[in-house]
């Protein structure tokens, strides 16, 4: 990997996106005077013409939820917990896969009997359904034992990690296993280099560019599975109840205590077809990081193979 | 491919996944239901013997429906715009990078919303939205499902394409006097739905995370909506009865390749 | 009247905004029956002239200037539909890498057919008699048996006569060799080689060869053009380029080949690193000095007939010429 990199534009173009958001999120107050809230419009005369939620023509530039919580502001203020535990849990994902990886590759014959059966079968488990397996539990330990919120978003991150690190571990093992058929491996084995040498200095190395193009796939494939969960009404940080609804017609609504964006797809879910922005518009947010992220490894694919990527001839 | 290793396998992820069934009580220490006779779904109990089969089977018609039709599509697209100039392949790439981008739950959701305005506007409901009984909508499922996977073969199949079309065996072809079409179809096109067999593993998984989704959001009562019921027997049971037949569909594909090219396994990025 | 005749070819490439010529004012003939040998080093330019006389030049690859004269037309005029039926029919080509030059899921049978099926020179049904034909003429013992298998259960050499198979399938009357025998056993490589020389006697084929292997040249070559940076730096019959060679190169060439009878300690290697620099405009090769003084590099060059049918490329001042002349 070197710096040239950081000359496909595509790369950069993404890049800016997601460092905007992230920018804006944490100094958006310095930059924004919206109201914040905004749970009745009045007309001129004084008088009340609509209750929260508003669409975004009604409130711009967004609208609110059911709250008055401008979208706007929730949204940029989730981004910077969204894209940084995704970034975090992805970053983690492909470090433990990759240090794990030089183990099972170099004892593969011992350890495979013991974690074969769990990689092969987590490929037929869809991942959503497995972290809500995993973590549903926690949900109900929260009340139950009255977790705090950082002990239960460390406990969620651990399980989210660990739930990729099985396909990653196998991917990592097979291009281990093709680096090292290389005839200078084989070369600087004859030479008497010892096998974690030969794994730190030359076979991790030539896939560090494989180590990013991983990690940029797996923030993508964490922000879907956030949002799966978001829609299972799993968040991170565990979860606040409201009540709402007058005392007639009273039921609970979940929401997340972090403001992530799959939250906030979560707690309006039940919306769907009465207001569609309050879910369409984080939906919208969450594409925008992943069409960013696109780009990003389109950019290191153009950067690896120029030639063979969207008929660049 | 041998029957032995196929049982060898399967026995693993049944290791494999009565071991992950059992993790929450691993990882909780709490008691697990297991019941043996019904699960339960939105608060009904229902029977798992024998309707998990019926579900099973409907389940599987949306995904495969949803695989056939999302191969048929980009296998057309492809050919179209391999008959583009390279400016607008360019411009495609491009475009199949914004699709890409969009995620399951937006596509779903979208498209019921598009399908809920519709019925507003004209009084057509082209499909039923959501299932609130247990009759089976097959159309609408099936359009949502393959909507993804589209995009992601249309885009291996246009790289593999692109890869393909600059081999010099195509030189070599080309300098027996052989015409362009002629070359695309027979030998460009051959090779590169031969090497999508390649990915078939990749699409399967993204495919199944996209199938649990959609049956979530439309509300069907398929199988992996069984899938999220407290009930650990129902998940294994509903694991293995994905496993046993596609591990054996991954298997023939894996012998099929290693025969006809020698060993050449790549793996999906 | 000459089968092929090459006239002053200029082939460029375009990379980026630079473009390079990568072959510079090539003239030669190829007349029926003779087989005409184009030796050089990589990069001199050998292939890019046979892709170029096949219209197969990659898509950064265009003919500057020049004509190729076919049987008295020229191939450069005729359009894409024309090119098609020449192609394979008229001329055919062998290229030199055939562990990839064969569709690796398509069957043996089937792929050296191909050309005639689509020229409609035989008849579907007779097709698979003539593959069988095809594959015994190329020294398959087994052609049954091969005709069904696909390209990777074949051996390299294997491989290589299944693509000659493929390229005598329309009965050319000019088969070009792109180095046929490089990637293949020192084995396998005589027996191609005859294979191809047998096949040329017996149907009085022609045949423009590549390569880089002198002893290749000396066997089955009728005429020789010694190639370098894009030009020729010599040409004659073969036994006068073995007797009396006089471009440095073609010295250089052949001295680089080990001889049993004189043993060396060391090979005679040609230095010369001035034509990868991109800004050098001079000439491709200083001959007489193997030097790479700037002064003999910027001077002109052009080819001097010294004999009757041996050109060597000198500067073009002319009493370097005689000197040389006179020295040897």
């Amino acid at each position: 990997m070197n710096w040239k990199l950081f000359k496909q534009p595509q790369l950069l173009i993404g890049m800016l996106i997601i460092l905007t958001l992230l920018f804006l999120s944490f100094g958006f107050q310095s930059f924004f005077t919206m109201p914040e809230e905004v749970k009745y419009l009045y007309d001129e005369d004084g008088s009340m013409i609509g209750v929260a939620p508003f669409t975004p023509t009604e409130v711009p530039p967004f609208g609110t939820d059911k709250f008055g919580r401008s979208l706007f502001h929730l949204i940029l203020k989730g981004a910077k917990y969204t894209i940084l535990i995704a970034f975090g849990i992805a970053i983690l994902r492909v470090a433990a896969a990759g240090i794990l990886a030089v183990f099972y590759h170099h004892y593969y014959n011992k350890l495979r009997t013991v974690l074969e059966d769990i990689i092969e079968s987590t490929l037929f488990i869809p991942s959503s359904i497995l972290a809500f397996i995993l973590l549903a539990p926690l949900t109900v330990h929260q009340v139950q034992q009255d977790r705090g919120f950082t002990e239960i978003l460390t406990i969620q991150c651990i399980l989210l990690v660990l739930i990729g690190i099985p396909q990653l571990l196998s991917t990592f093992t097979k291009d281990m296993a093709k680096i090292a058929e290389k005839e200078y491996i084989i070369s600087i084995q004859s030479l008497g280099a010892k096998p974690f040498y030969v794994y730190w200095k030359h076979i991790l190395p030539e896939m560090a560019s494989r180590f990013v193009l991983v990690t940029a796939q797996q923030i993508i494939q964490v922000l879907i599975l956030l949002a799966h969960l978001g829609v299972l009404l799993i968040f991170l940080g565990g979860r606040s109840t409201f009540t709402v609804g007058d005392i007639f017609n009273e039921h609970e609504v979940f929401t997340t205590k972090t403001g992530e964006w799959a939250g906030l797809i979560g707690h309006n879910f039940q919306e769907i077809m009465l207001k569609p922005h309050t879910l369409l518009i984080p939906l919208a947010f969450f594409s925008l990081t992943i069409f960013s992220l696109n780009l990003v490894i389109n950019g290191i694919q153009n950067h690896i193979q120029p030639t063979s990527r969207g008929g660049r001839k | 491919m041998s029957f032995q290793t196929y049982f060898k396998k399967l026995k693993t992820i049944f290791l494999g996944v009565v071991f992950i069934s059992f993790l929450p009580s691993l990882l909780y220490g709490f008691d697990q239901t297991i019941n043996l006779r019904s699960y339960t779904l939105n608060g009904k109990t229902y029977d798992l013997f024998p309707s998990i089969f019926d579900k099973y089977l409907y389940s599987m018609t949306i995904l495969l429906g949803a695989l056939l039709v999302g191969l048929f599509v980009a296998i057309v697209l492809t050919f179209l715009t391999s008959l583009l100039p390279n400016l607008l392949k360019r411009f495609v790439y491009g475009l199949i990078t914004l699709f890409e981008s969009l995620p399951d739950l937006l596509i779903v959701i979208s498209l019921q919303l598009i399908i809920v305005y519709i019925f507003q506007k004209t009084g057509w409901l082209i499909s039923n939205v959501t299932v609130v009984y247990d009759d089976k909508v097959y159309l609408l499922p099936i359009l949502a499902l393959s909507a993804l996977p589209t995009i992601q073969l249309f885009k291996i199949t246009f790289l593999l394409l692109n890869e393909e079309r600059v081999k010099p065996y195509v030189t070599v072809v080309k300098a027996m006097g052989i015409g362009d079409y002629y070359i695309l179809i027979r030998h460009v096109f051959r090779n590169v739905l031969f090497n999508l067999f390649l990915y078939f593993k990749t699409i399967f998984v993204f495919m199944l995370s996209n199938l649990f989704i959609l049956e979530y959001v439309f509300n069907i009562h398929g199988l992996m909506m069984i899938m999220l019921s407290p009930n650990t027997f129902v998940f294994l049971i509903s694991t293995m009865l994905i496993t046993i037949p596609f591990l054996f569909l991954f298997e023939v594909v894996q012998s099929f390749l290693h025969k006809s090219t020698s060993s050449k396994e790549v793996e999906a990025a | 009247m000459e089968l092929l005749d090459v006239r002053n070819l200029r082939v460029t490439f375009q990379s980026g905004k630079e473009e390079m010529e990568a072959v510079q004012d090539i003239s030669f003939t190829v007349k029926k029956g003779e087989t005409v040998a184009l030796i050089g080093e990589s990069g001199s330019g050998k292939s890019v002239t046979s892709l170029a006389i096949m219209g197969l030049l990659p898509e950064n690859g265009r003919v500057k200037d020049g004509s190729i004269l076919f049987k008295g037309g020229d191939l450069l005029q005729r359009s894409k539909k024309e090119m098609q039926q020449i192609r394979g029919k008229e001329i055919s080509m062998i290229f030199q890498d055939a562990m990839v030059s064969l569709n690796p899921s398509m069957k043996i049978g089937k792929q050296i057919t191909e050309g005639l099926k689509y020229h409609k020179i035989t008849e579907r049904r007779n097709l698979k008699q003539e593959a069988l034909r095809l594959l015994s003429v190329v020294g398959f013992t087994n052609p049954s048996t091969v005709y069904h298998q696909y390209p990777g259960q074949l051996s390299g050499g294997m491989k290589q006569r299944a693509l000659i198979a493929m390229a005598i399938s329309c009965e050319p009357e000019l088969l070009i060799a792109d180095e046929p025998t490089t990637a293949l056993d020192v084995t396998i490589q005589k027996q191609i080689l005859e294979l191809m020389n047998e096949y040329k006697i017996k149907t009085e084929t022609s045949m423009l060869l590549i390569t880089h292997d002198f002893g290749v040249v000396s066997e089955y070559a009728d005429r020789v053009l010694v190639m370098f940076g894009g030009k020729i730096v010599e040409a004659a019959d073969v036994f006068t380029i073995f007797n009396r060679p006089i471009h440095s190169y073609t010295r250089g060439l052949m001295n680089s080949i080990p001889r049993i009878e004189s043993p060396q300690d060391y090979l005679t290697t040609i230095r010369d690193s001035a034509v990868e620099n991109p800004f050098y405009k001079g000439r491709a090769f200083a001959p007489e000095t193997y030097s790479l003084e700037l002064k003999t590099y910027y001077s002109e060059s052009e080819l001097v007939e010294v004999e009757p049918g041996h050109y060597v490329r000198f500067f073009t001042e002319k009493e370097g010429v005689t000197q040389t002349w006179q020295n040897l």
